[in-house]
């Protein structure tokens, strides 16, 4: 073979280029620690890496997502924590008030506590969660019930017995007992109205308000319309003349219907409580045989229940509606109906009312620590969930490091090398340099 | 006395070729120059001394192709490597940004609106996420778009570098030629340069040498049926870059003004750019077309059916897709046409639980064609053609193609050609301007906490999208390990070819290289036999006195 000058430094130079790239790319793995940064590098295991950065990412976010449904359920436990904790003193009370020893002072101080029961729980349940009220189903921005002093209740009626009847109105005695004269307030007019004594039937009854009480309204272009809906008694204080159909069956509140004023003063705590004569208006109006009828607080939420992604397709219902754990939609206890039976029960000191009370609350008790049950297994299976995706999430690294990450022992020796065979060629290409010719002997 | 001074001349010649073989030891190309010696004889039968019979260059023919080609592929995969190492670039998302990540965030912000759906933080950042990843998609097309065009411009430079070369070299023929007719010897000079010249012309465009025995050389360029001749003799073609009309804003290459070869080039630089700017940028933008149209119509479609919270319905979060169809050249109507996703088609029969609504293709290209007063769509791939189903509007339901003619009007035989996707990454925005209309609510009675129509968002991120045949994140992936594995499959190129060129190179040099030692050696010894023809001369002077001297 023939050797030429050029042969011997283009070689030299060859060598030296490629060894010297080589040496920097394995520099390059050492300093980054990674064995591939530009797809080129291994297209495969970059694809692969880009899968395992998806699921990753993926498993941070359902973890995220995971997170903040747990927040919210342990909100909404330890909300249903204090009711229980409500409930079970109210229930104390009640067995202790059932006591027939006890007297009707004992049952006025317990009705005030019952009242501020009746207040916490209320609040309790417009519970919010990072400004989102957590019973109210979708409607989040909406308090799930109405907070208002004046409206703790609302009156649906009064069980009324087949016949009902009323004594003659005693003008001497308006607060007493035998007077059947109510205070109506329309629109801000109030009238009072007497009624007549009698005997009625629920339909007649009714029918009997509701002409006195436009008699009386009359002048003032307003009306109601008193219908009897079997068993029950209702006012439509909207009833303006010609919208007569278009009643609701319900009444808002005290502020815009007044009953029962005279027969009903705010009552003293302290005072005795008389128990009802029959033939009182009061009868009429909600407490004959201590069967007064509230629908408790309404809901103004809804029934939905949003969910949260706790993996690719796995979702985990987050809210409880307020309506099933308060107002027991399904075939459960109205809590705050209860209450304020039980409250209305102990000022009339009905014992049959208060017995009543003992059975509602144990069956309160069993609805809240059921929906507690529901939050706790919903808890327990984003728990695991977590647990689980973080021993998957350890795992899709590992595959991910042996894509992407050097092991550093192997790229310090390979380095090692690269710059060894560096070393080498330097030394070789300095011999070629150095090497004497033919010149150097033709002295 | 005359073998003597024939001595000298022959070996003084023979020292001059020496030197000059030493002066270019380091010259790229040269290729070094051998005296041949021959005895002159007397016809009698005695010889008379020397003479040079000729003084030739050592070259192997053979190799000379070889390396030729060799230039060639250097210059292709150079070329290739360099820019595809520009796209691969485009793609950094394994450094921790890019597409993928975007996708990524966006998901994860639709994760967290999820999570608080009245959050006016959580909705801000779901509008921006999408306009971050519709930003990042319009970037990297538009780099896309900027190689081609660099590689464009470098095609029109490199088009002029190709003619100054080819007029050289023409020239060189012709001297060499008539040189070589008036003094009958090789012209070793002007060969080695000729030589230096068609390797720099193959690393820049693929030739075939073909070379006469009357010093003849022929160049030509192109594969298969369509070749040309770059030069023949002392002719030298003409390569301009013009306008392409299929291409806009790209250049073709003809061959004095008429011939197109720009994909007939088979080797070197120009053939790497080409390829580079009509196919391989060319199919990588189409991808991520794809998925830009199909992310924009998936998403899109399930937005359309939730609820704002401000009650608003049927929005898009994504500007749609809008396509403008491309006329054929032919076409004798002015109409412009604008193509859409059609609308999902009423099922035949609404009580079928197992009728699937038809999905538009993303990647299919159609051509649209108006003949007698009727459009048919043909499907280029499968051949299908049809017809539109719904009359009046010009709706396409199997294909979800929906036509609207902008402006002009329609001649018969007019053709247009249509791709759903075409364009959609450089064209993705969000349209959505008010946060408050994401529709995070599947019905209007879960505002504003409803979270199911958000949940159905966030879990397109690992839906199986019928025309990507893939997740998003999946097909892009898939275009990431389809882009790495081309630039190492043309960095193996490269370095065999650069491994090749140098071997090749070395092959050349063992031949024709110049050896200092050999020259030495070859020095030494002319220079012996001068000053031993010198002394031959002296002697025989010598011999003369003698016989002069006698006669004193």
């Amino acid at each position: 073979m023939r050797v030429s000058e050029r042969m011997l430094f283009q070689s030299g130079a060859r060598g030296l280029r490629l060894n010297a790239s080589a040496l920097l790319k394995a520099q390059d793995q050492v300093s980054s620690g990674k064995r591939v940064s530009l797809a080129s590098d291994d297209p495969v295991s970059a694809k692969k890496i880009l899968n395992y950065n998806k699921m990753l990412a993926e498993m941070e976010q359902h973890q995220r997502n995971s997170l903040r449904a747990e927040d919210f359920l342990s909100a909404t436990d330890s909300a249903l924590n204090g009711v229980q904790d409500q409930i079970q003193k109210v229930a104390a009370r009640a067995v202790e008030m059932s006591n027939p020893a006890m007297n009707s002072d004992d049952r006025r101080i317990v009705a005030r506590e019952v009242q501020q029961i009746f207040d916490q729980i209320t609040t309790l349940a417009n519970t919010s969660h990072e400004g989102q009220f957590i019973f109210s189903g979708n409607q989040i921005d909406t308090a799930p019930f109405d907070f208002n002093q004046d409206w703790q209740g609302k009156y649906v009626g009064a069980v009324l017995p087949e016949e009902i009847e009323i004594a003659a109105y005693n003008p001497d005695e308006p607060e007493g007992s035998g007077n059947d004269q109510i205070n109506v307030t329309v629109d801000g007019v109030t009238v009072q109205v007497t009624l007549d004594e009698g005997t009625y039937t629920g339909e007649e009854i009714a029918d009997h308000i509701q002409t006195k009480i436009n008699d009386a309204l009359s002048e003032n272009d307003l009306g109601v319309t008193v219908l009897f809906v079997p068993e029950t008694v209702f006012f439509d204080p909207n009833g303006n003349p010609g919208h007569l159909e278009a009643q609701s069956n319900t009444i808002r509140g005290r502020s815009s219907v007044v009953f029962n004023k005279v027969v009903q003063p705010e009552p003293d705590p302290l005072a005795p409580v008389q128990p009802p004569a029959l033939g009182d208006a009061r009868n009429v109006l909600g407490f004959l045989d201590g069967k007064s009828q509230f629908s408790g607080q309404e809901y103004l939420g809804d029934e939905s229940e949003s969910s949260i992604l706790i993996s690719h397709s796995v979702l985990v219902p987050k809210n409880l509606a307020g309506s099933r754990v308060f107002k027991g939609a399904q075939d459960g206890v109205d809590i705050f109906a209860s209450l304020l039976n039980f409250k209305t029960a102990l000022e009339m000191g009905d014992m049959k009312g208060i017995q009543t009370a003992i059975s509602d609350m144990d069956k309160a008790t069993e609805q809240v620590s059921g929906e507690r049950a529901t939050i706790g297994i919903r808890l327990v299976r984003l728990e695991d969930t977590k647990n689980q995706m973080e021993s998957a999430a350890a795992l899709v690294k590992e595959f991910k490091s042996n894509e992407e990450d050097i092991d550093l022992t192997e790229a310090i020796s390979e380095m090692v090398l690269k710059q060894n065979a560096l070393t080498a060629s330097q030394s070789v290409f300095a011999r070629i340099l150095q090497q004497p010719t033919l010149l150097n002997f033709l002295q | 006395m005359q073998i003597g001074r024939r001595g000298l001349a022959a070996h003084q010649r023979a020292i001059s070729v020496t030197s000059h073989n030493i002066a270019n030891v380091n010259t790229k190309g040269y290729s070094r120059q051998e005296v041949l010696f021959e005895p002159t004889t007397m016809p009698v039968g005695f010889g008379t001394g020397v003479q040079i019979q000729q003084i030739r260059s050592v070259v192997d023919t053979f190799l000379g192709g070889q390396i030729l080609s060799g230039q060639s592929s250097l210059g292709r995969f150079n070329a290739e490597a360099e820019l595809l190492n520009r796209v691969e670039a485009v793609f950094g998302d394994l450094n921790g940004a890019g597409i993928d990540k975007e996708i990524q965030n966006f998901f994860a912000a639709l994760n967290d609106l999820s999570n608080n759906p009245t959050g006016s933080v959580e909705r801000a950042i779901v509008l921006e996420r999408g306009k971050s990843l519709s930003q990042a998609l319009v970037t990297a097309d538009g780099q896309l778009k900027a190689i081609q065009q660099d590689a464009n411009s470098e095609i029109e430079s490199r088009v002029g570098e190709i003619n100054a070369l080819s007029t050289n070299i023409a020239n060189l023929n012709q001297s060499i030629r008539s040189s070589e007719q008036i003094g009958g010897a090789a012209e070793s000079d002007l060969r080695d340069e000729r030589t230096r010249l068609l390797n720099e012309l193959s690393e820049k465009i693929g030739i075939q040498v073909i070379e006469e025995d009357s010093g003849n050389l022929t160049v030509i360029t192109g594969s298969g049926g369509a070749t040309v001749a770059l030069i023949s003799g002392d002719q030298a073609a003409t390569l301009s870059a013009v306008l392409d009309p299929d291409r806009p804003g790209f250049s073709k290459i003809v061959v004095n003004g008429n011939t197109d070869i720009t994909h007939s080039i088979s080797d070197g630089r120009l053939r790497g750019l080409i390829e580079l700017r009509d196919a391989l940028v060319p199919d990588y933008r189409g991808q991520l077309d794809r998925l830009a149209a199909s992310l924009v119509y998936e998403f899109n479609s399930q937005h359309q059916q939730g609820f704002g919270l401000d009650g608003t319905t049927e929005t898009d979060f994504f500007a749609p897709v809008l396509v403008d169809a491309v006329p054929s050249r032919v076409n004798q109507g002015t109409a412009k046409i604008e193509v859409t996703v059609s609308p999902v088609p009423e099922p035949p029969d609404p009580s079928d639980p197992d009728y699937i609504a038809p999905e538009p293709n993303f990647g299919s290209s159609y051509e649209l064609s108006f003949l007698d007063g009727n459009f048919k769509l043909r499907n280029l791939e499968t051949g299908e053609i049809s017809s539109p189903t719904v009359e009046d509007e010009i709706i396409f339901e199997q294909e979800r193609i929906q036509i609207n003619i902008k402006q002009g009007s329609l001649v018969n035989g007019d053709r247009f050609r249509i791709s759903l996707h075409q364009g959609a990454a450089g064209a993705m925005a969000v349209q959505l301007s008010d946060p408050r209309q994401i529709s995070a609510a599947s019905q209007e009675e879960d505002l504003p906490g409803g979270n199911d129509n958000a949940i159905l968002l966030a879990q397109l991120q690992s839906k199986q999208v019928s025309s990507l045949r893939a997740t998003f994140q999946g097909f892009y992936a898939g275009l990431m390990g389809e882009i790495g594995n081309r630039v190492q499959t043309s960095e193996r190129n490269l370095s065999v070819a650069d491994a090749m060129a140098g071997r090749l190179d070395a092959m050349r040099e063992e031949k024709s290289g110049v050896s200092l030692d050999e020259e030495m050696t070859n020095l030494i010894s002319f220079q012996r036999a001068y000053q031993a023809s010198a002394k031959l001369i002296v002697t025989a002077d010598e011999l003369l006195q003698t016989v002069i001297g006698m006669k004193q």
